[in-house]
């Protein structure tokens, strides 16, 4: 069987430190795939090399039957690979109508047109609009999007990513930092994207991870050493010893 | 209501080209004239360079390249026309030579230049700006050294029976061209490659995540810059009939520089306010003053430390307050007023100073300044201007953090207001 | 090329690199240390040199040369604490906005004390006369004083950044700003300190270098662009690569200068005359001698394009 994102064997040395070390990953199509790991296992490296920030050391990564290590990030992008990062990821000085409406140029072939007067363009703004209600954020398309709460700017990165529409998206740690209800306002905006979506997540918060996930793997010390249903992960004697291991220190 | 909006907008549009077109039979003075023809090229230039710093966030030192450049390309080719070496071009067309030299050369230093963003962006400019400069004093044949090139704008082809001799046929030109360029320029912001290029200074990782490669962004910002720019430097040789080394050089660089951010680059309207008031006062100042260059470095440091988004943005900060509670602004009047005095002070102040210093150096102990003769023997002059400075800076302090207290407590005003 | 001609090369081309690196190091640590591109940094050398002229005319070169280092070095301090700190929360390029602005004052402030004109700053008598001869040119023994003040200049900035503990918190700030401001350093007054020390050295080399190239309001202007090159060649916050860089761009710029080499005389060795007539003539019988102003720009372009660190530099600009 043929995955839709597949990472075989993927290494990244920084200097003469290994951060990844030989990691194996398969994830299905239009499944919420969830990462987890203790802290500095390297998720966020993963994520860098998936995504174009970084170069990897030496493996694989296919996405769609095609070889995407090692590509630039926009490049990576057009291929139908999105993602949100950790750290707020905004157009601060741009009003939240703009910051989504940008989100969607490339996604509806604008390129780099330098002739379409995108005010009149009535499909681009109707399309922005639906995507600010799906993500709440209608009344507030006007403002500056530097000026939004916390919680609102992680609802508009989601959207910025949303409106590039990717079947791909891979989300780093949504709910950092939010409280109960507004983890739960973005819990339920996850799920909501991902019915026609293959997700992946990286997140802390074990009950969004358990809640979500079809599928749970876990990195630990830039190796994954399992990954499975969540009931499965849950009884795992490794994940345990890792996990308790690290609360132990 | 939109439509309503758009309707004002047309009808102020339409009153304010009138009275551009009407301007020099107000104002037969060719003085007056220069003047405006001067305002209406700097504005192209100024938007132009906005287009790079305020939109994209590249700040370049070196954009005098691609409008002096033109400007020595345009007078080439006007005495070409006058010598028959080249077809006759009508002069309303020249400009696109320009604006062609400025794309080609925008298109080659910016395929390199923006491969760097930042401070290795602005000194890269800065290096192109010093290596074009040194260039033009070494090839003499095609820059003339320092004496520039002059070219007769009357070719002897009248285009619509029109000969460009007169100052007052130029100004229509350069006014035709200005809102033609202007226009287009502010037409780029609504297009996609516009706002990405706002993406893009912004965000730059962000914007390779929505699908762009941010370099060609910048490039095609650059160059498209640089090609107004061109057209610019054409009409400036044209207005002139003259280009010489300085017009590529840093201090044209700077100049254009002073007025985007004066002006303000974070609104469209930004260099254009820069554009018109800085050249206003060039032209008026550098008669009465020796040390206007002084008080211009002044403004634009005062500019970076206190409004970083410049006039514009101090004129644009107060449109939450319109839109949401027009009767608050009352408050500000007050305030507003107590500090424009205590600037007023500290200028009077502060430039008779400088004024006093300068007649130091020449012979006439006399000067008249703000329309009083003083001498500068006298020593109640001296005392007076440096207790005026004091006085001036002492209210300037207190009055500027009791109008960012009013100022703060109005736009908190209206966040409470926005939250209910 | 002759001997002689090289050793004219090797010794003007040590004597402008040595003043390059003293007018450039102290831009060299702010740079490093802060990420601000002073563009006013060859304003504090003319400052340097027009307050050496004045103190020596009412004392002497000797009083000068102590006083006016630590006079500009205090009013950088003052420009960084009253002014650049207030600017630091806008990022660098604002920064760089703010000292693009005080270039212009100060050139703007010199010319009304001093005058547009070139003031009178003559080498110290003491040291007037010539000491040795190099290729039939006589070089007085205040050259070689300056070449070997600056040998010695060198040598200390490079201990005080090696041994002490103020040149460990500099070092430490290079590659990590944000860890040493955790530690507990008082960050903005080292900044002031660095920033003033940097600024000083510009002026010392202003006094040094005021009475032989001449001291005039535009020397700034002239000077300014070079410093560029020297701290972007030599790679951020590296002395060591201000020093070789320096060295590199002086030796380049005489042995340009001294060659009266151009297109033509290839031409000629290949056998092809050149019509002086021709339109061609004109392009191919510029000299490197007459190019050699673009040398250095054309070095600091190539530079930020290919290896934005620099010769010696652990971050990029």
């Amino acid at each position: 069987m043929s995955y839709h994102l597949e990472l075989k064997n993927v290494k990244k040395d920084f200097g003469s430190t290994s951060i990844i070390r030989g990691v194996n990953l398969k994830v299905k199509k239009g499944e919420i795939h969830s990462l987890i790991g203790p802290n500095g296992a390297g998720k966020s490296t993963l994520y860098n090399l998936i995504s174009g920030v970084y170069n990897i050391s030496s493996g694989t990564i296919i996405f769609n039957n095609q070889n995407i290590e090692n590509l630039p990030s926009h490049e990576i992008y057009r291929l139908g690979l999105s993602r949100s990062f950790q750290i707020t990821n905004i157009f601060p000085k741009l009003s939240v109508f703009e910051n989504i409406r940008c989100g969607l140029l490339w996604n509806l072939r604008y390129k780099y047109s330098v002739t379409k007067m995108l005010d009149n363009d009535s499909n681009i703004n109707e399309k922005t609009n639906e995507i600010l209600s799906k993500i709440s954020l209608i009344d507030f398309a006007k403002e500056s999007a530097g000026l939004l709460s916390y919680a609102d700017q992680r609802a508009l990165e989601i959207g910025i990513t949303l409106a590039g529409g990717a079947e791909t998206i891979l989300l780093d740690e949504p709910t950092a930092g939010m409280s109960k209800s507004e983890t739960e306002r973005a819990t339920s905006l996850i799920r909501n994207i991902a019915k026609d979506r293959t997700v992946l997540i990286v997140e802390h918060d074990m009950g969004v991870v358990f809640d979500l996930s079809d599928t749970i793997s876990v990195l630990v010390y830039g190796e994954i050493i399992c990954s499975d249903k969540p009931i499965n992960v849950r009884n795992n004697e490794k994940v345990k010893e890792a996990y308790l291991g690290t609360f132990g220190n | 209501m939109s439509s309503l909006f758009r309707n004002y907008k047309f009808i102020f549009y339409s009153i304010l080209t009138f009275i551009l077109l009407l301007l020099p039979i107000l104002f037969s003075s060719s003085f007056v004239l220069t003047l405006f023809c001067k305002m209406g090229v700097l504005i192209i230039f100024s938007v132009a360079y906005n287009m790079l710093l305020g939109q994209t966030g590249l700040l370049s030192f070196g954009h005098a390249i691609y409008f002096g450049l033109a400007g020595y390309a345009s007078m080439h080719f006007l005495s070409g026309i006058n010598n028959n070496f080249l077809p006759s071009l009508p002069l309303p067309f020249l400009p696109f030579i320009g604006a062609f030299v400025g794309l080609i050369l925008g298109v080659s230093i910016g395929y390199l230049s923006t491969k760097r963003v930042g401070t290795a962006f602005a000194m890269i400019s800065l290096g192109f700006c010093e290596l074009i400069t040194a260039l033009t004093l070494i090839f003499v044949v095609f820059f003339n050294g320092e004496d520039g090139i002059q070219a007769d704008r009357v070719t002897g082809n009248d285009f619509l029976g029109i000969t460009y001799g007169p100052q007052q046929e130029v100004y229509y030109l350069i006014l035709f061209w200005c809102i033609f360029a202007v226009s287009i320029m502010y037409l780029l912001t609504k297009t996609p490659f516009g706002r990405m290029c706002n993406a893009v200074r912004d965000n730059q990782q962000r914007a390779e995540f929505i699908g762009y490669d941010v370099r060609k962004i910048r490039w095609m910002a650059f160059s498209l810059s640089a090609m107004f720019a061109g057209a610019a430097g054409s009409l400036h040789a044209i207005n002139y009939e003259h280009i010489g080394f300085e017009s590529v050089s840093l201090v044209q660089s700077g100049m254009v520089l002073f007025m985007a951010y004066i002006g303000g680059i974070g609104s469209f309207l930004g260099p254009i306010i820069g554009a018109i008031s800085l050249t206003y006062l060039d032209t008026m100042l550098s008669d009465v003053t020796e040390a206007w260059v002084l008080y211009y470095g002044i403004i634009f440091v005062l500019v970076i430390a206190f409004a970083p988004q410049g006039i514009a943005g101090l004129i644009l900060m107060h449109e939450p307050v319109v839109r949401n509670k027009p009767s608050l602004l009352k408050k500000l009047i007050f305030p507003y007023l107590i500090f424009g005095l205590s600037i007023l002070i500290l200028v009077i102040g502060f430039t008779t100073i400088i004024e006093l210093i300068h007649s130091l150096k020449s012979n006439h102990s006399n000067l008249t300044i703000y329309w009083i003769k003083i001498s500068n023997s006298n020593f109640l002059v001296w005392l007076t201007s440096i207790i005026l400075a004091i006085l001036g800076l002492f209210l300037c302090r207190k009055s500027y953090f009791r109008t960012k207290e009013v100022w703060n407590d109005v736009i908190e005003n209206i966040k409470m207001s926005l939250v209910k | 090329m002759s001997v002689e001609v090289l050793l004219f090369i090797i010794f003007n081309g040590l004597l402008y690199g040595m003043f390059l690196f003293m007018l450039s190091s102290g831009l060299t640590l702010i740079f490093g240390m802060m990420g601000i591109l002073n563009f006013a940094h060859a304003s504090f050398f003319m400052i340097g040199a027009y307050l050496g002229y004045q103190i020596s005319l009412y004392s002497s070169f000797w009083i000068a040369i102590l006083l006016a280092p630590l006079l500009v070095g205090y009013i950088g301090a003052m420009v960084e604490k009253y002014g650049l700190r207030n600017v630091h929360k806008y990022g660098h390029i604002a920064e760089l906005l703010f000292t693009f602005g005080l270039f212009y004052i100060i050139e703007e402030i010199v010319q009304m004390i001093w005058g547009k004109t070139p003031v009178a700053y003559k080498v110290p008598e003491l040291l007037n006369f010539p000491l040795i001869q190099v290729s039939g040119m006589a070089y007085p023994a205040y050259s070689m004083f300056r070449l070997v003040l600056s040998v010695l200049i060198f040598i200390a900035i490079y201990r005080i950044l090696a041994k002490t503990k103020t040149g460990l918190i500099i070092k430490a700030s290079l590659t990590n700003p944000d860890m040493v401001a955790a530690l507990g350093h008082n960050v903005p007054r080292v900044f002031s300190n660095v920033f003033g020390f940097g600024c000083g050295l510009a002026g010392l080399a202003g006094v040094m270098a005021g009475n032989v190239i001449g001291t005039e309001p535009s020397m700034a202007l002239l000077l300014g662009p070079i410093v560029f090159v020297v701290v972007v060649t030599g790679g951020l916050g590296s002395i060591k690569g201000a020093l070789v860089a320096s060295i590199i761009i002086g030796l380049m710029q005489t042995a340009a200068v001294s060659l009266e080499f151009n297109l033509n005389n290839i031409f000629q060795y290949l056998g092809y005359n050149i019509d002086i007539n021709s339109t061609l003539n004109y392009f191919t019988n510029i000299t490197i001698s007459q190019l050699s102003p673009i040398v250095p720009y054309l070095l600091l372009i190539i530079i930020l394009i290919a290896r934005p660190r620099g010769l010696f530099g652990k971050r990029d600009v």
